[in-house]
C-alpha cells in the first residue's frame, strides 16, 4: 500500500468515526437525567410560556426529527441557540476561541519544546543528579491539581505580593488590564503580562510527560546496535544524542504532540476558570451546570473533530517520517 | 509515655471541639464597620463605578485582598469571614452581616400524581410527626455553622409586619413524634419493629426522601431527618439525587414523600398565593410552583386577600393567619433562613447594608464615596461570574441585573431597611377602585411624574416614555416580566407628567408590579420590535437610561464601566461662582476664572463654555480650561468693540450669567508724558519769569 492510499484509508476510517462521534453526542445528551426546560422555569413562567419556550428551542419535536436536523447542523457549522444566553452558540465561539488558543497554543509549544530537550538531556545526563532531579520535578508538577497550583500562584503573585509591595506581582485575572492600556504595543504586552501565570500553570503541569517521554524513549535508542556503531565510528556523545538518538525518539513524540494540540480547542477549564480567562474552557464548564445542550453538543463535537484532525494529521507525519508505516 | 500521649491527644481533641465552628452559634460575625444602617436619597457621589469580573469566588476574594476590587457581591464562607475578622485584616477589610430573602424547608408531598391524598402524608398528625424529627437548632449550629437561623414560618423576621411570630412550633422530640404518629391511626408493632398502617395493616411502606446531591446543606439535613425517621422506626426511601433528577420527580412527576426544597429572593409576602395556594397547583401539568399540592380552603381565602385586596392592614392580618394555617397543618416543613456576611475594602463612607441584600445594595453605589469626601472616586466591584447580557428585556441573570439597575430606573424605590415603598421618578401616586369593561373589580393607580428628569441623551422623561415602555412590554410578554404584568389592561400618559395604569384586578402589590419594571427610551426600542431577543445592547447609545450611572464600556467576561450621570435628578444642583471683571478698557484682556462645585468638592472633565453675547447675539464663544479641583479658566478676548456685553458661563451642570462693559481707551503715555514736559516748561517759565520780575 502506497501513502497515497494509506491516506485515504485513514481519511475515510476518520469520518466513518467522526459520524460514530457525532451520534454518540446526540445520544449522550438525550439520555441525561433532566430536563433543559428547567433553565427556564420559575415562579414566573405559565404553562403557555413554557410550551412557547419547548417550541423555541425546538424541544417539543420528535426524537428522530431532532437527530436529523442535528445532523445537518452539525455539518453546516450550525449550533443554535444556547439555552442560557439566548445568542447563537457559533458565535460565542469564535469569541472566546482566540483566547484559548492563544493561552494553550503558547504553553503547549513551550512544554514541547522545553519539556524535549530537558527530557533528552537528563537521558543524556542519566544517573546523574539532574536525571534525579528532572525525573522528580516532572513528576511532582505533573501530579499536582492545576488548581491548587494556580490558587498558590494568585496567593503568592497575587495576594502576598499586594501585601509586600503594595501591588500583585503578576495580574490574578482575566486576559488584561481593567480597563486596558491604549496603544497597540502597550495592549500587546499588557496581554502578556496576563498570560504569565496561567502559561506557567499549564507549563508545569504539562511539560513533564514530554520530558519523561522524550527521556525514555532517547534512553531506549542509546541501547540501540546503530548508537553503537555510532560510538564504534568514533562520534562524540552530543552528536550521538543530537544527531542519532533524538531523532528516532522524536517518532513517539509526534503522536503525543498531535493529541495535545487537539485538545487545545477544549481548552484548560480549571486554569481558565482560576485565572477568570474567557476562553473555550470555561465556556464548557458553565455549559455543563446549566445543561446548555447546544453550547455542550457544538464543543464536544469541535473537540472532537480537532482530535480526529489531528491524530489524521499524526499519521500522516508518522507515515512520512517513519515508512514502515505506509506499509502496516 | 502512653498515658501522656493521651491526655496530649485529650487536650488537642477539647482545644480542636472548643475553637471549632460547630461550637459556634449565632451571630456568627459581629459587623467590624457598624455602619451602613442610613441612606440618603441624593447621588450618585462616585465619579465611576467599574465592575472587574472574576470566574470564580475565590479569585475574587484574592482581589479583595489584593486591593483590586473594593466591594464583592458574595456571601463569604465560614473560613474567609474567619480570616478577615483576624487583626491583620480588621484595618483593612470590613465585614457586614445580613440576614437573606430565601429560606429553605422539608417539601411535604400532599397528593399523589393523580390528585388523590398521598397517605400518611396527607394526613396532618403524620406530618406533625416529621415536624417533631426535626431539630432545627442542631441544623443551624452543625450544619450551616450558625449562618442561619432557625424558621417556624416561610415568611421570615426579615419580612417585617407581615411576619408572624406566633406561629405553632414544634418541639424537637421523639417521643412527641412517636404520640403524633399513633394519633394519625399507626400502631408500633413490637414484633416486627416498625409501624403498622391502619389502611392495610401492614407495616407502613417507606418515606421517598428526594435530597439534593448537590447541596450539601439540603442533604445534611435531609440525613438527618432520614436518621430521625429510622430511629423511631419509620422506613425511608432514601434518595440523593443531583438538581435536575430532583426537579424532573418533584415538580414534574409529583412523586416523593419529602424534598429538601429552598426559595431565594422572597420579597413580598404574597408568594403565599403564588407558592402555596390551591390555585398554584396546576397537577396534572408539571412545573406547578405548589407542588407539594397543599390544599386548606381557609388559608386559600387568606392566601387571597394578601394576592388581591387593596387594604394594607387587611394584607397583613391575612399574611399572619396564613402563617398559622400553615404552621398549624404543617403544609411544609420551614428550616433556617441564611444569614451571609459580604466584605468591602475599608476607606469609604455612604455603604447601606440593605436588609435581605447586603452591602452591595443599589442605595451603596447611589451613596458610597472615598471616606472623609462629600463625593469623587471610582468604586470597583467584583462579580463572581459574567454577564450574560445587557438587554433589560430578556435578562434574567443576577449579574446583568446588578448592572441594568444602576443604568435604568424605576417609578418607585423601596426603603432598603424598611421595605416601604418610596416615590422615585415621581413624587405621589392615588389608587382607586375601577371596574374594567367587562365588569368585575379592577384599579386605577395614578403616578404624578417629577419634571426634572432626562434620559443620558438629554431628551427629556416624560408620561409618554412610561406609556410606551408598558404597552411595548404588555404587547412583546418577555417571559421575565411577566409577574409584573398581571391583569394590567392599560396604560395611558393623560398629560407630560401624569400615567394613569387599569388592573382588571385588585392588588396591594400591583404598585410593586408597577414599581419594579424600568423604563425604556423609545427611540432605542421602537425600532428592535419584536425582534427584543435577539437584540444585545453594546454601545451607550444602545444602553439609553434615566439611572444614576452612564454606559460607557464592556468587555465580555472582563470589565464593565459606568460613570455616574452628571444629570441625575436626584443630583443636589452644582453651585457655580465667577471670578471675573466687569469692565474693561478696548484691547485689554483679563483672566475670566470659574469654579464648579457639588457635594463641596470640584467638579472636573467638564465642557464649558464662555460665551459673549450682544443684544442676545453670540459674538464669541470659547472653551474653558480645566485647570483642576474645578475650576476652569479661560481670557477674555482684545478685539471686543467699545460697549455692553452679556457674559455667560454654561457647563452640562450649571451656568451662570453676569455682565462685561468695554470702555474707549484713554489718552496713551505718549500724550501724558508730553503733557508732562508741556506743564514742567510752563511752571519752569513761570518761575523764571517770576524771579525775573523780582
Amino acid at each position: 500500500m502506497g501513502l497515497r492510499e494509506y491516506i485515504i484509508r485513514r481519511a475515510v476510517y476518520n469520518v466513518i468515526l467522526l459520524f460514530f462521534v457525532i451520534t454518540l453526542n446526540f445520544i449522550i445528551f438525550m439520555a441525561m437525567p433532566g430536563d433543559p426546560i428547567i433553565m427556564f422555569i420559575g415562579r414566573r413562567m405559565t404553562k403557555e410560556q413554557i410550551e412557547r419556550v419547548k417550541m423555541l428551542f425546538g424541544l417539543e419535536e420528535p426524537m428522530h426529527q431532532r437527530y436529523i436536523k442535528y445532523l445537518r447542523n452539525m455539518i453546516l457549522w450550525q449550533f443554535g441557540i444556547s439555552f442560557y444566553t439566548s445568542k447563537p452558540v457559533a458565535q460565542e465561539i469564535m469569541e472566546r476561541l482566540p483566547n484559548t488558543l492563544l493561552l494553550m497554543g503558547v504553553s503547549t509549544v513551550l512544554s514541547i519544546v522545553i519539556g524535549t530537550f530537558i527530557g533528552a538531556y537528563a537521558a543524556y545526563k542519566r544517573g546523574k543528579f539532574i536525571d534525579a532531579f528532572t525525573v522528580s520535578s516532572s513528576l511532582i508538577t505533573f501530579s499536582l491539581p492545576t488548581f491548587w497550583m494556580g490558587m498558590m500562584f494568585i496567593l503568592i503573585f497575587g495576594k502576598w505580593a499586594a501585601v509586600l509591595l503594595g501591588h500583585p506581582l503578576f495580574p490574578i485575572a482575566g486576559t488584561m488590564s481593567r480597563p486596558p492600556p491604549t496603544g497597540t504595543l502597550a495592549r500587546i504586552l499588557d496581554l502578556l503580562w496576563h498570560m504569565v501565570l496561567p502559561v506557567t500553570t499549564i507549563f508545569l503541569f504539562s511539560y513533564g510527560q514530554y520530558a519523561l517521554l522524550m527521556r525514555s524513549a532517547v534512553l531506549e535508542n542509546l541501547t540501540e546496535d546503530y548508537i553503537i556503531t555510532a560510538k564504534a565510528k568514533g562520534l562524540s556523545d552530543k552528536a550521538i544524542l543530537i544527531k542519532h538518538a533524538l531523532r528516532n525518539a522524536l517518532l513517539p513524540l509526534i503522536t503525543q504532540a498531535a493529541i495535545s494540540f487537539g485538545f487545545m480547542i477544549s481548552g484548560a477549564m480549571i486554569t481558565e476558570t482560576v485565572f477568570t480567562w474567557r476562553g473555550l474552557g470555561t465556556y464548557i464548564l458553565q455549559a455543563i451546570q446549566f445543561n446548555d445542550y447546544p453550547r455542550l453538543q457544538a464543543t464536544f463535537y469541535i473537540i472532537a473533530l480537532s482530535v480526529i484532525v489531528a491524530n489524521f494529521i499524526a499519521d500522516i507525519l508518522y507515515a512520512l517520517v517513519d515508512p514502515r508505516i505506509r506499509y502496516e | 509515655m502512653k498515658r501522656a500521649v493521651v491526655t496530649a491527644l485529650t487536650l488537642l481533641a477539647v482545644a480542636l471541639l472548643l475553637t471549632s465552628p460547630f461550637v459556634a452559634y449565632v451571630p456568627v460575625v459581629s459587623a467590624q464597620k457598624p455602619e451602613g444602617t442610613t441612606y440618603e436619597p441624593i447621588g450618585p457621589r462616585v465619579d465611576e463605578l467599574l465592575i472587574k469580573i472574576y470566574y470564580t469566588p475565590e479569585a475574587e476574594w484574592a482581589a479583595l485582598e489584593a486591593g483590586e476590587i473594593d466591594i464583592t457581591d458574595w456571601p463569604l464562607p465560614v473560613e474567609k469571614v474567619d480570616e478577615y475578622s483576624r487583626p491583620e485584616w480588621q484595618d483593612k477589610i470590613w465585614l457586614y452581616e445580613y440576614s437573606e430573602y430565601g429560606y429553605f424547608l422539608f417539601d411535604l408531598n400532599h397528593r399523589l400524581p393523580d390528585g388523590t391524598p398521598n397517605w400518611p402524608i396527607s394526613n396532618v398528625h403524620f406530618r406533625r410527626a416529621l415536624a417533631h424529627l426535626v431539630d432545627k437548632e442542631k441544623i443551624v449550629r452543625e450544619i450551616v455553622k450558625g449562618y442561619g437561623i432557625p424558621i417556624d414560618s416561610v415568611i421570615l423576621p426579615i419580612h417585617g409586619v407581615y411576619y408572624n411570630p406566633d406561629v405553632p412550633t414544634y418541639e424537637y422530640s421523639r417521643d412527641l413524634a412517636r404520640q403524633e404518629l399513633e394519633l394519625a391511626g399507626l400502631t408500633w408493632d413490637e414484633n416486627l419493629g416498625k409501624w403498622i398502617d391502619p389502611h392495610t395493616g401492614e407495616p407502613l411502606r417507606p418515606i421517598i426522601i428526594y435530597a439534593r446531591a448537590d447541596d450539601p446543606y439540603r442533604l445534611a439535613a435531609a440525613e438527618m431527618l432520614r436518621d430521625e425517621m429510622i430511629a423511631i422506626g419509620l422506613d425511608v426511601d432514601w434518595r440523593p439525587r443531583e438538581r435536575m433528577v430532583c426537579y424532573e420527580e418533584v415538580m414534574v412527576k409529583y412523586e416523593y414523600d419529602i424534598y429538601t426544597g429552598g426559595w431565594i429572593y422572597m420579597l413580598w409576602p404574597d408568594y403565599l398565593y403564588d407558592l402555596y395556594s390551591s390555585d398554584a397547583d396546576v397537577r396534572p401539568e408539571p412545573w406547578a410552583l405548589n407542588y407539594p399540592g397543599f390544599h386548606n380552603d381557609t388559608f386559600d381565602e387568606y392566601a387571597k386577600k394578601v394576592k388581591f385586596s387593596l387594604d394594607l392592614d387587611e394584607v397583613i392580618e391575612a399574611c399572619h393567619e396564613c402563617q398559622r394555617i400553615f404552621a398549624e397543618q404543617v403544609a411544609c416543613i420551614p428550616l433556617w433562613t441564611t444569614v451571609g456576611v459580604k466584605a468591602m475594602r475599608s476607606g469609604w463612607d455612604g455603604v447601606v447594608n440593605e436588609v435581605g441584600i447586603g452591602i452591595n445594595s443599589w442605595w451603596t453605589f447611589f451613596n458610597i464615596r472615598p471616606a472623609g469626601k462629600t463625593s469623587g472616586g471610582v468604586i470597583k466591584y467584583g462579580f463572581k461570574s459574567d454577564i450574560e447580557t445587557l438587554n433589560p428585556i430578556k435578562a434574567e441573570w443576577y449579574w446583568d441585573w446588578e448592572v441594568l439597575n444602576k443604568i435604568y430606573d424605576t417609578l418607585i424605590m423601596i426603603d432598603p431597611f424598611t421595605r416601604e415603598l418610596k416615590p422615585w421618578m415621581c413624587y405621589s401616586w392615588e389608587m382607586e377602585p375601577w371596574t374594567p369593561p367587562g365588569g368585575g373589580e379592577g384599579t386605577k393607580t395614578t403616578i404624578h411624574l417629577l419634571e426634572n428628569i432626562t434620559w443620558h441623551n438629554g431628551r427629556p422623561f416624560t408620561a409618554a416614555d412610561v406609556e410606551w415602555t408598558f404597552k411595548y412590554l404588555m404587547e412583546q410578554q418577555p417571559p421575565y416580566w411577566q409577574p409584573y404584568l398581571v391583569g394590567l389592561v392599560d396604560v395611558k400618559a393623560v398629560d407630560d407628567y401624569t400615567v394613569e395604569f387599569y388592573h382588571n384586578i385588585t392588588s396591594y402589590w400591583i404598585l410593586t408590579w408597577i414599581g419594579a419594571i424600568t423604563i425604556l427610551p423609545r427611540e432605542v426600542w421602537e425600532p428592535v420590535g419584536a425582534n427584543w431577543r435577539e437584540f444585545e445592547p453594546t454601545t451607550p447609545e444602545d444602553l439609553i437610561g434615566t439611572g444614576p450611572f452612564i454606559f460607557v464600556e464592556r468587555r465580555p467576561g472582563e470589565y464593565v464601566r459606568l460613570k455616574a450621570n452628571p444629570h441625575y435628578f436626584r443630583l443636589p444642583p452644582a453651585s457655580i461662582s465667577v471670578e471675573a471683571p466687569e469692565a474693561l478698557t478696548k484691547g485689554k484682556s483679563a483672566t475670566v476664572r470659574t469654579t464648579i462645585t457639588r457635594f463641596g468638592a470640584g467638579l472636573e472633565g467638564l465642557t464649558v463654555t464662555l460665551r459673549i453675547l450682544k443684544d442676545s447675539e453670540v459674538v464669541r464663544e470659547l472653551t474653558m480650561s480645566d485647570v483642576g479641583g474645578g475650576v476652569y479658566e479661560t481670557e477674555y478676548p482684545t478685539d471686543l468693540d467699545v460697549g455692553k456685553y452679556t457674559v455667560e458661563i454654561v457647563s452640562d451642570v450649571a451656568t451662570w450669567s453676569g455682565t462685561l462693559t468695554i470702555r474707549a481707551p484713554g489718552p496713551g503715555a505718549a500724550v501724558y508724558v508730553g503733557g508732562g514736559i508741556v506743564v514742567i516748561i510752563i511752571i519752569a517759565a513761570i518761575a523764571y519769569y517770576v524771579r525775573k520780575r523780582r
